[in-house]
C-alpha cells in the first residue's frame, strides 16, 4: 500500500524536474556537438568552447557582466543596509512613505524602469557606457537589499545598541560588531539577490549601455539571431558555475556548523 | 560617604508630554539606591538619563562633580543591566562578558582572567562557551550582570533586572544581588516597581510618582514615616484616615482625640493619618479605642486580613488571631502606631 502511495509522488516530482532541467541538459549536450546542428549530435568536441575563448567580444561581455554584478552588489548592499538601518530610526510617516516608494521599482515593469533610466541619463547628458550600466544596476538592486534587510532590523532588540554603547563601544564599533552580525542573514539574502538580478539583467542593461559596452545578455541576444553554439558553451559554463556556487552555499554552512559543534563538544569534554 | 552622582533639576519631555518634573537626587559611593514607583512614574527615564541613553530636556547630571550631560553612553563610567538583558545573541557567554574588555583592547590573558573571575562571582563557571539561547532566564540574568560588572564601573545601573524571573528565583536573586553589591563595593542604582524588592535590598529608597520624587529615605523611614498618602499607599498596606492635628502629641479623627508621637505640624491643620494593618489589634469590647463590627475575614497564609466596620470607615487589620464575622469588637493601637502626614491630593 505504502509503495502505491509513494509512486505518484515520485512521478510528479520527476516530471517537474525533467520539465525544468531537460532543456538545460539538451543545451549542455549540444554545446559539445561537433556540428553546428541543433538536431543531430555529430560527436563530442570542444570546438565551441575553443571558439568561445577566442571570441574577444564574448570575453569582454563576461568581464562586463561579472565586474558590474560584483560592484553593483557591493554598492547596493552597503547603500541598502545603511538605508534600512536609518529607516528603522525614522519617524513613522517617513518610514511608511520610503518603504512604499521602495516597493515601486520592484513592482514596476522592467521595461518602464529601463526607458526611464535611459531618458534620465540622456537628460543629464551622461555618456552611455559602463558607468551608466553600473549606476542603473545599483539603482534596481538597492530596493531588494532594503526589502531583505529592513525586517531583520525590526526584529532587533532596541536595547542591543544601547547595551553595546553602554559597554564602551562607539556607534561605528556597535554597527560593525553588534548590529551587522545580527542582520547578516538579511544582508546575505539581499546581496545574493542583487548579484543574480544584476548578472542576468538584459532589458535595463540593453537600454542604458552604449559605446560598445555589452554584458553577456546583450551579446547573447545579438548572437541568437544566427545559430552559434558558442552561446551554448557559454551558457553551460554559467550553469556549471552557478551549480558549484549553489552546492558550496548549501554545504559550507553545514560543514562549518558541524565543525563548530565538534569544537564545542571537545571543549566541554 | 562621598557624593558620586548628582541630579540637578532634571526635566524630560517626550513629544510635549512631561515625564520628569524637576528631579533632585544625590547618589553616594557604595550605596544601594532604589528608584521605586508605579509604571510611568519616570524611574526608568531617570536611569536612562544617568546612563546617557536619553538627554534631559533641562537640568544637569554631575558625576564626581563634573557635568556629564553631554557625554555619550560609551564615555560614561557607568554600566547598565537592561530589563530584558539585551545580551548579544551571536556571541557566546564568554564573548558577551568580554565585549567591554575587547572594546578597550585589553590583552587576551587579562581578559581571560577577568571573565573567569566574574563568572565565578555570578556562579556560572563552566558556561563560557554556551550560546545565549541555551541559557535559562536566571542564567541570562547572571550573564547580563557579569557583562556589566566585569568593566569595574563606579556605578551599576539596573533596570528592573528581575522582572522576568519567577517569584522564587526573584527572591533568591535579590539576596544574591545584594551580596554581589557588598562584595564589589560599588554603587547600585536599581529601578523597580516592586516595593518588597526595594525594601529587601536597598540602603536608600527613592519613591517616585508622576515625574516627581515623593520621598527619599531608608527602607525603615519610608515604611514607618511615609511623607504623604501616595508613599503610604504604595509601600505596604495601610489605613489612611483624614484627621486634624490638635496640637503637638495630639490628633483628632473619627470624632475622638488620640495621643500620638508626632510634633511640628500647625495646630488645627488638616492631616492624613496612617495606621498600618499589622499595628491594629482586635480586642474585646471596652478594652480598645474604637468600636466596630467584624465584616470580613480573609486567610492570607501568615495572617488573617480582617475588615472591621466602624461608624466612620472600614479598618483593615492584619492579625494571627481568628475572629468571627458579625462579632462586636474594639480596635486598639499605640500612640507610636499613628503616623501623621501632610495632606495632599487624593490618590
Amino acid at each position: 500500500m505504502k509503495k502505491n502511495r509513494k509512486f505518484p509522488k515520485i512521478l510528479i516530482i520527476g516530471l517537474c524536474l525533467i520539465f525544468l532541467y531537460f532543456p538545460l541538459v539538451v543545451m549542455s549536450v549540444f554545446s559539445f556537438n561537433d556540428a553546428k546542428s541543433l538536431s543531430n549530435f555529430k560527436g563530442f568536441s570542444l570546438r565551441w568552447y575553443e571558439s568561445l575563448f577566442n571570441n574577444q567580444q564574448l570575453l569582454q561581455a563576461i568581464y562586463v557582466s561579472v565586474t558590474i554584478a560584483i560592484l553593483a552588489t557591493i554598492i547596493a548592499t552597503v547603500l541598502g543596509t545603511l538605508t534600512a538601518i536609518a529607516l528603522s530610526k525614522s519617524k513613522r510617516i517617513i518610514k511608511t512613505a520610503i518603504i512604499q516608494i521602495n516597493n515601486l521599482p520592484i513592482m514596476n515593469p522592467e521595461i518602464v524602469t529601463a526607458i526611464s533610466l535611459m531618458i534620465f541619463f540622456s537628460f543629464l547628458k551622461i555618456e552611455k557606457g559602463y558607468i551608466t550600466m553600473l549606476l542603473a544596476h545599483i539603482a534596481f538592486c538597492t530596493p531588494y537589499v532594503i526589502t531583505n534587510v529592513y525586517p531583520k532590523i525590526q526584529q532587533l532588540d532596541d536595547n542591543l545598541a544601547d547595551a553595546a554603547m553602554d559597554l564602551g563601544a562607539t556607534p561605528l564599533y556597535t554597527l560593525i560588531y553588534v548590529i551587522i552580525p545580527q542582520i547578516m542573514p538579511g544582508i546575505r539574502a539581499g546581496a545574493l539577490l542583487s548579484f543574480t538580478m544584476s548578472f542576468d539583467d538584459f532589458i535595463i542593461s540593453y537600454f542604458v549601455s552604449g559605446n560598445g559596452v555589452e554584458n553577456i545578455s546583450i551579446v547573447v541576444y545579438n548572437m541568437s539571431k544566427r545559430i552559434n553554439p558558442s552561446i551554448y558553451a557559454l551558457s553551460t559554463i554559467v550553469i556549471a558555475v552557478i551549480f558549484v556556487l549553489l552546492l558550496l552555499g548549501t554545504f559550507i554552512p553545514y560543514i562549518v556548523l558541524k565543525k563548530r559543534e565538534g569544537e564545542i563538544n571537545e571543549k566541554i569534554s | 560617604m562621598k557624593k558620586l552622582i548628582e541630579l540637578d533639576n532634571l526635566t524630560k519631555e517626550f513629544d510635549g508630554q512631561v515625564v520628569l518634573k524637576g528631579i533632585h537626587l544625590d547618589i553616594y559611593e557604595n550605596e544601594f539606591i532604589t528608584l521605586l514607583g508605579p509604571s510611568g512614574c519616570g524611574k526608568t527615564t531617570t536611569l536612562r538619563i544617568i546612563g546617557g541613553f536619553e538627554d534631559a530636556s533641562s537640568g544637569e547630571v554631575l558625576f564626581d562633580g563634573k557635568d556629564i550631560s553631554s557625554l555619550p553612553p560609551y564615555k560614561r563610567e557607568v554600566n547598565t543591566v537592561f530589563q530584558k538583558y539585551a545580551l548579544f545573541p551571536h556571541l557566546d557567554v564568554f564573548d558577551n562578558i568580554a565585549f567591554g574588555l575587547n572594546v578597550k583592547k585589553l590583552k587576551k590573558d587579562v581578559i581571560n582572567t577577568k571573565v573567569t573571575n566574574i563568572l565565578e562571582l555570578v556562579g556560572l563557571q563552566g558556561f563560557e562557551h554556551r550560546k545565549i539561547s541555551q541559557l535559562s532566564g536566571g542564567q541570562q540574568q547572571r550573564v547580563a550582570i557579569a557583562r556589566a560588572l566585569v568593566n569595574e564601573p563606579k556605578v551599576l545601573l539596573l533596570d528592573e533586572p528581575l522582572g522576568a524571573l519567577d517569584l522564587k528565583l526573584r527572591k533568591a536573586m535579590q539576596i544574591e544581588l545584594k551580596n554581589i553589591q557588598k562584595e564589589v563595593g560599588i554603587t547600585f542604582v536599581y529601578v523597580t516597581h516592586d516595593q518588597e524588592e526595594a525594601l529587601t535590598m536597598s540602603d536608600t529608597i527613592v519613591v517616585m510618582n508622576d515625574g516627581m520624587i515623593q520621598q527619599i529615605g531608608s527602607p525603615l523611614d519610608i515604611y514607618n514615616e511615609p511623607e504623604n498618602r501616595f508613599v503610604a499607599q504604595f509601600i505596604g498596606e495601610s489605613n489612611i484616615i483624614e484627621g486634624k492635628f490638635v496640637k503637638d502629641l495630639l490628633v483628632e479623627f473619627d470624632g475622638q482625640q488620640f495621643v500620638c508621637v508626632d510634633k511640628g505640624f500647625d495646630e488645627g491643620q488638616d492631616i492624613d493619618i496612617v495606621i498600618r494593618p499589622e499595628d491594629l489589634d482586635i480586642v474585646k469590647v471596652g478594652q480598645g479605642k474604637i468600636e466596630g463590627v467584624v465584616s470580613s475575614i480573609i486567610f492570607k497564609g501568615v495572617h488573617y486580613e480582617i475588615m472591621v466596620q466602624t461608624k466612620d470607615r472600614s479598618y483593615k487589620v492584619h492579625t494571627t488571631d481568628l475572629s468571627e464575622i458579625g462579632k462586636k469588637v474594639n480596635l486598639d493601637f499605640w500612640p507610636e502606631d499613628i503616623h501623621v502626614m501632610d495632606k495632599m491630593g487624593t490618590y
